[in-house]
């Protein structure tokens, strides 16, 4: 007897083999894990639905992070059931108390019938670029390709929208929609840092497009270049994951705020003025924690004789760029499902004091727009209402 | 008010210009470029002109050195001295917006010197394409009125405080891991302030590492190195940092911002240095 199956025999004596059906019951009435112990290019040919793909390699430094219970029931499985048995052993080794190994391997799992999916994983290249977010279990492999999925659109490529468009874009947002009608002009130099001297005069979402897919082709950039009005502004969020408002008036963050709440989608929300800003997120659809939108502050636009003035106001260049990655990172928050977004909570920074505060905010129970129950009421016609301190740019 | 009281206040030779003054005479581009930050109140030509007369020397030109340096430069810190002896990979462009695609293999400090032009054109720029030590380091810093240090690792960062201690330089110092940052401004340049050594010895084996090799979500390094970005301004425009003395830290998780006041360690060997230093 060779001694691999001397000593596969040892090891049968003491690791329980179950069956696939036996394994899929442990499963769904036990919530067992079950732990794929194969090499990536094995998994890459299939793997059932929910398994932990952790491998053997790393198997007891990582096994922790996904099974932190040691009296879960853990089902080990490898291809044909004998490496299986070793990383079991290794498992109860470690003080999990019921340690099974999966008879016959993802082979018999397969030839029975039963359920399994072919995984997608990142190609050579993009695990090398993604390498610092493949390091963090807040992102991981799974998380970089969900960001590579996911869409988010940003209102504005100026002050905000420059530095947010071009971290998301970086980290690998794989759709990334920006409107904006406006041209580059020197004076935007000062401030929204994907733009160039060589591209003044340009539509600033073409900029931005050249800027975005210079550093990262992994990225599909749609542009739109005018302005958002209720006859286009369904049909563009509804394309979108999340909404990133760096616009500079109020007519656009009403329209941006009333197309959120109806399609239900999360408003990045920021404004810069001076040396101050905030950013909260808008978002009553959470289903995390109630909160609600920005007419719950603010239900009516104001009247033209207190609208503030139309001359565009003073900014500290790095302002807007502060605020605009605050966003970007509320952005890849919500996509990745980690942290707690700034849902029900605006946070405030004043540049000159070096001072942050949170403050809560509640949903006013009488909004038109977010209460319960309440049936969308349709879209005001705001007029061009000047609003210039309150923006982005 | 009439015409004729407008003209006893105006500058005669410098019409319908915003804020400039006799003293100081941007030029017209210059005016154009920077016009949003000359709206604001704290903000004259006499500033915008003492912004373009300042030389930093920035550290690193990474995660934490990319927002930082294109922030400066759109702001119009007129003088950079650029210090990193990397060149660009491809792990480096998911958070390191000085550099893109066509830049790989190239040293930082070039490639950020052409990203920086593009945004504007008239920057001085200054290259130190290796990782700063010995006589290099101690020219850098006495050359310049502040540094920025966004370097990856513990020795460099040892070795830039004691050499901002001799040259008695404010050195404002960041750092990023994971989803959490943090930032400090160690005045050197005042006597009894809290430096950096003070903060970490080199012997404790509770750093945590060097940064390379540990992952970081990446517009977290951007927001820290856009408030060092902003408190390098604030420091040229006012003569004062709010993180004098404090560290900052920011946990992106919650998004929570925690301001500690810092204390100079009595037995702090590079204070020491800094007290006796000519």
């Amino acid at each position: 007897m060779k001694a691999k199956d001397r000593r596969l025999s040892e090891l049968r004596s003491v690791i329980k083999e179950i069956t696939p059906k036996e394994a899929q019951d442990l499963i769904k009435d036990n919530g067992a894990s079950l732990i794929d112990v194969r090499d990536s290019d094995e998994v890459a040919q299939g793997s059932p639905r929910g398994a932990l793909r952790l491998g053997r390699s790393f198997l007891e430094l990582r096994v922790e992070d996904s099974v932190p219970n040691l009296e879960q029931p853990v089902i080990v499985m490898c291809a044909g059931g004998a490496r299986s048995l070793f990383a079991a052993e290794a498992l109860v080794g470690m003080g999990y108390k019921q340690v099974f190994s999966l008879a016959g391997g993802f082979n018999r799992w397969k030839n029975e019938g039963l359920g399994f999916e072919v995984p997608r994983f990142l190609d050579a290249k993009g695990k090398e670029r993604y390498s610092r977010h493949l390091l963090m279990k807040e992102v991981g492999e799974q998380g970089q390709l969900k960001l590579l999925d996911s869409k988010v659109l940003l209102i504005g490529a100026g002050g905000l929208g420059s530095p947010s468009a071009y971290y998301l874009a970086a980290a690998g947002v794989g759709t990334i929609g920006l409107v904006d009608h406006d041209v580059v002009d020197r004076s935007n130099l000062q401030r929204q840092i994907i733009h160039t001297e060589d591209r003044i005069g340009m539509p600033k979402v073409e900029s931005a497009k050249i800027a975005i897919e210079a550093l990262n082709p992994d990225v599909k950039v749609k542009t739109y270049q005018h302005k958002l009005d209720v006859s286009n502004v369904e049909e563009i969020f509804s394309q979108y994951d999340v909404i990133v408002d760096g616009t500079d008036n109020l007519t656009a963050r009403y329209l941006i705020n009333d197309a959120c709440v109806k399609l239900g989608l999360p408003n990045v929300h920021a404004a810069v003025y001076r040396f101050d800003g905030q950013i909260t997120v808008f978002w009553p659809a959470y289903n995390k924690d109630k909160s609600g939108c920005y007419r719950c502050m603010f239900p009516e636009p104001p009247p033209p004789e207190l609208a503030p003035s139309c001359a565009e106001a003073g900014v500290l260049g790095v302002m807007p760029g502060v605020f605009g990655l605050l966003q970007a990172v509320e952005v890849l928050k919500i996509l990745l499902d980690v942290g707690e977004p700034l849902v029900g909570r605006q946070l405030t920074y004043d540049a000159l004091g070096g001072e942050f505060y949170t403050m809560k905010l509640k949903p006013n129970p009488k909004c038109r727009y977010c209460r319960d129950g309440s049936v969308f009421p349709g879209y005001d016609e705001v007029a061009e209402v000047c609003a210039s301190n309150l923006g982005g740019h | 008010m009439t015409d004729a009281s407008l003209k006893a206040v105006s500058t005669p030779s410098i019409p319908d210009e915003p804020r400039t003054t006799a003293k100081t005479e941007l030029a017209r581009e210059q005016l154009i470029r920077y016009s949003r930050q000359l709206r604001l109140p704290d903000v004259t030509a006499a500033d915008q002109q003492r912004l373009l007369n300042t030389r930093v020397a920035l550290i690193g030109l990474g995660g934490l050195g990319s927002p930082t340096a294109l922030y400066l430069a759109s702001s119009g810190i007129g003088h950079l001295t650029l210090c990193d002896g990397d060149n660009v990979e491809l792990s480096n462009l998911h958070r390191q917006l000085l550099h893109s695609m066509a830049d790989l293999g190239r040293n930082k400090c070039d490639s950020a010197q052409d990203r920086l032009r593009s945004i504007n054109p008239v920057l001085s720029i200054t290259k130190v394409p290796e990782y700063l030590a010995g006589p290099v380091l101690d020219t850098t810093i006495a050359s310049c009125d502040l540094v920025v240090d966004a370097s990856d690792n513990f020795p460099t960062r040892f070795a830039v405080n004691a050499s901002c201690a001799r040259h008695l330089k404010p050195l404002l110092s960041g750092s990023v891991i994971r989803m959490e940052g943090q930032a400090s401004m160690f005045r050197h340049d005042l006597l009894h302030a809290p430096c950096y050594r003070c903060l970490y010895s080199p012997d404790e084996d509770n750093l945590f590492g060097s940064c390379d090799g540990e992952g970081i979500l990446a517009p977290v390094a951007g927001i820290i190195g856009t408030i060092m970005a902003t408190e390098t301004l604030k420091f040229v425009l006012t003569g004062q940092s709010s993180l004098d003395g404090q560290l900052l830290q920011v946990d992106a998780r919650q998004l929570n911002m925690k301001l500690s006041l810092l204390r100079n360690d009595p037995s702090c060997p590079t204070c020491a240095a800094r007290r006796t230093s000519p």
